[in-house]
């Protein structure tokens, strides 16, 4: 599947490649929908050519810690939990001083890094992440939350670098129609990509990744022009 | 009233240790039996606006503990209040467990405690402050005590609390604890390991200031309570052969529950300060 | 206007400066911290407005107020900022409150960095000041002097505790206010008893039991909300 790109027009200004430091994902989207599972397969499709790092807002315990290290995903080290004091919005977009000391411990720890996953932890659809932490950021829905979801809009679905639509293999289950699904985020979106996945093979996230490392090429060609 | 305790603890040539300085100054008096120091108030004191100092220092070698010989009852106030200042050195190579009885602070009671301990890098302290807001069935007065612990003349660490502070008994402060106790612990055999982070759960902390050394409080409805926390916390276990800290700090524990021994010979109190030499032992 | 007996500036700029510090949308690090709060409230020990404005008023006159006087040092410029930051030091025997403010003060380093590039205050070493000391510095050079800097810190102290309460309890916004508004009085006064700090040595001291053992307990808490 050929993702498009978006353009940069009427965009707050993005971050430079210049000052250093990894290409920046944030990703958000309602509990539930497979960020965790897509943060996972992403991963898993990259680690080989890049250094990735995660840092997770969401609410992350110990035993998260362990079920991760025992699958193997990164190495422990290179996963990071930021506590948002019950204000997971702000932690993304009025005051990211915390994700930031994050980011920046990590690669001092780790050496410099390609990628950082960012994971909101966060729910709603009017969650966005601010530019001045992240470069690109992704939206997922899923199906089993209705085909209505992207209709009724928010920044997650309307601005977003890419929403993605998971867990397809669910739709004749509930119910869900994907072609209303695609329309009503064409609707939303316009020219900017949707990709509709299912996770329950982990190659299912090739989409995302492909356009991943396309970003992350585009990211670094425009440090140096 | 004004009383001065200066005592000088020192390992003489023969290697007994001997203990110089003004022991008695009324109503005070201390014996030294060669690893304890005793000391006794033999009036009921403090009280109104006494301002009693004890100053110790702890020679190279020497290796003591000290005790009273029952709790410090703090009585009525008057004017600015009482006040006892404690002065602690410990020389290198030497350690000191200083574990008076607890200090109970009766209701119409104005009392300012303070502690200034030294330890030269090598030589160790235990110091312990328990103390009791009011007899039972009664409120305390007010309470004011500060700390300060050096190392080699460098703070390691400086607090102080007051119990007038608003809200002091709050849910901020101690929760309505009838016992604050805390235990100072510098210097190596104090079993207290670099970079540990200290235990803590709901009722008592191990704090661990940046320069070295541990701060263990707990809040306990009583002072034996409040010991055994301490201990606990700070995994006092049993008494070990080659620590000397730990050992007096265990055996100060296990013996603060039990009767006192009193001194067998009573020295007589008198106005004037005399210097007395305890009998040497080994 | 300044109402007789305070000696608090009437400037509006300073005033100005004051607010774009103590405004809890100040891109400072602290929203995600609750200086305990969260021990407390896991406890049981604060449940209710009562008990909320009972904590945050020992602390108001405790760990605030020498956090006060150490924003108030830094403020003035008098002395090195390591000679207040090691003062300091000394009166934070817990290891998880030195570490939480070490890195409110390096998020408070960072946005001075970005605001006031080449002035943003650091120690010797680099490493940037414990959290009040870097607001003490950042206030100067934001256009307010040592009494604006005390009063970012006591009712910053006081408002980071309510609201991290208010988030875990789910307490009603309005009773916040109100207990907030108890305190505003002790907010002022605190600030007010640190502006004759003379230096490092004399910073106050005092603390209390609880807000020691709340700063350590809260990194047992599983799952932790807040980062401190």
């Amino acid at each position: 599947m050929h993702l498009p790109h978006h353009t940069h027009h009427n965009e707050p200004p993005r971050r430079s490649p210049a000052h250093g430091g990894a290409f920046r994902v944030g990703i958000g989207g309602p509990v539930g929908t497979g960020k965790t599972a897509l943060v996972a397969a992403l991963c898993g499709l990259l680690a080989d050519g890049l250094r990735i790092g995660v840092v997770t807002n969401d609410i992350y315990t110990t035993e998260d810690a362990d079920t991760l290290r025992r699958r193997g995903v990164l190495p422990a080290e290179r996963i990071g939990a930021v506590q948002t004091g019950c204000c997971p919005h702000t932690a993304i977009r009025d005051d990211i001083t915390a994700n930031l000391d994050a980011i920046e411990d990590m690669e001092q720890r780790e050496g410099p890094l390609d990628l950082v996953l960012l994971e909101s932890g966060g729910d709603n659809l009017t969650l966005t992440f601010s530019t001045g932490l992240i470069d690109v950021q992704l939206f997922v829905l899923d199906v089993a939350g209705g085909d209505k979801v992207p209709r009724k809009g928010g920044p997650g679905v309307t601005r977003s670098d890419l929403l993605v639509i998971n867990k397809t293999d669910l739709a004749p289950l509930v119910g869900a129609d994907l072609d209303v699904m695609a329309r009503d985020s064409e609707a939303q979106r316009g020219e900017l990509p949707v990709a509709f996945i299912s996770l329950v093979d982990p190659s299912g996230a090739q989409p995302v990744a492909d356009w991943i490392v396309h970003e992350l090429a585009r990211w670094r060609a425009d440090a140096v022009a | 009233m004004h009383a001065g305790l200066v005592i000088e603890l020192q390992r003489g040539r023969d290697g007994s240790v001997a203990a110089r300085g003004d022991l008695a100054v009324a109503p005070y008096w201390c014996r030294w039996d060669g690893t304890v120091l005793w000391i006794v108030g033999s009036a009921a004191t403090p009280v109104g606006d006494d301002d009693i100092t004890i100053d110790l220092q702890v020679g190279e070698g020497v290796h003591a503990t000290v005790r009273s010989v029952a709790a410090t009852i703090v009585y009525a106030a008057r004017g600015p209040g009482t006040r006892l200042t404690t002065r602690l050195r410990v020389a290198a190579g030497a350690s000191l467990a200083w574990q008076p009885d607890p200090v109970i602070v009766t209701e119409r009671a104005r009392h300012r405690s303070a502690l200034v301990a030294d330890v030269a890098t090598g030589g160790s302290l235990v110091a312990d402050e328990v103390v009791v807001f009011g007899r039972s069935g009664e409120r305390a007065g007010r309470f004011a005590s500060s700390t300060d612990l050096r190392r080699d003349g460098l703070p390691v660490t400086v607090t102080s609390f007051d119990t007038a502070m608003p809200g002091w008994s709050g849910p901020g402060g101690t929760d309505g604890a009838k016992v604050v106790a805390t235990r100072l612990v510098l210097g190596p055999g104090s079993g207290i390991g670099d970079g540990a982070t200290g235990h803590v759960d709901g009722r008592t902390v191990v704090l661990r200031p940046e320069a070295g050394g541990a701060v263990a409080t707990t809040l306990a409805p009583d002072p034996g309570r409040a010991r055994s926390q301490l201990d606990a916390a700070l995994g006092v276990a049993a008494a070990k052969a080659d620590d000397p800290v730990q050992a007096a700090a265990a055996a100060a524990s296990a013996a603060s529950s039990s009767a006192v021994p009193v001194p067998p010979v009573a020295v007589p109190v008198s106005a004037a300060a005399v210097p007395v030499v305890a009998e040497a032992a080994s | 206007m300044a109402a007789a007996g305070t000696t608090f500036s009437s400037d509006a700029s300073a005033a100005s400066a004051l607010l774009l510090l103590a405004d809890g949308r100040f891109p400072d690090g602290s929203h995600a911290h609750s200086f305990g709060m969260e021990a407390a409230v896991t406890a049981g020990r604060v449940h209710d407005p009562g008990s909320l404005g009972r904590y945050i008023e020992v602390r108001l006159w405790t760990t605030a107020r020498t956090d006060a006087a150490a924003a108030v040092l830094a403020a003035r410029g008098g002395d090195r900022l390591d000679a207040v930051d090691d003062a300091l030091t000394v009166r934070l025997p817990s290891s998880s409150a030195r570490q939480a403010s070490r890195s409110l003060g390096r998020s408070l380093v960072r946005t001075a960095a970005r605001l006031w590039p080449g002035q943003e205050p650091r120690l010797a070493d680099g490493r940037p000041p414990l959290q009040p000391i870097a607001l003490g510095a950042v206030a100067t050079l934001s256009g307010c002097g040592p009494q604006e800097a005390a009063l970012c810190v006591t009712h910053g102290a006081a408002a980071a505790l309510s609201s991290a309460a208010l988030r875990l309890l789910g307490l009603d916004p309005f009773e916040v206010a109100g207990v907030l508004a108890d305190l505003r009085g002790a907010v002022a006064q605190v600030a007010e008893s640190v502006q004759e700090t003379a230096g490092p040595s004399d910073l106050p001291t005092a603390s209390t039991p609880l807000a020691e053992l709340d700063a350590e307990l809260q990194r047992t808490i599983e799952p932790r909300l807040f980062g401190s």
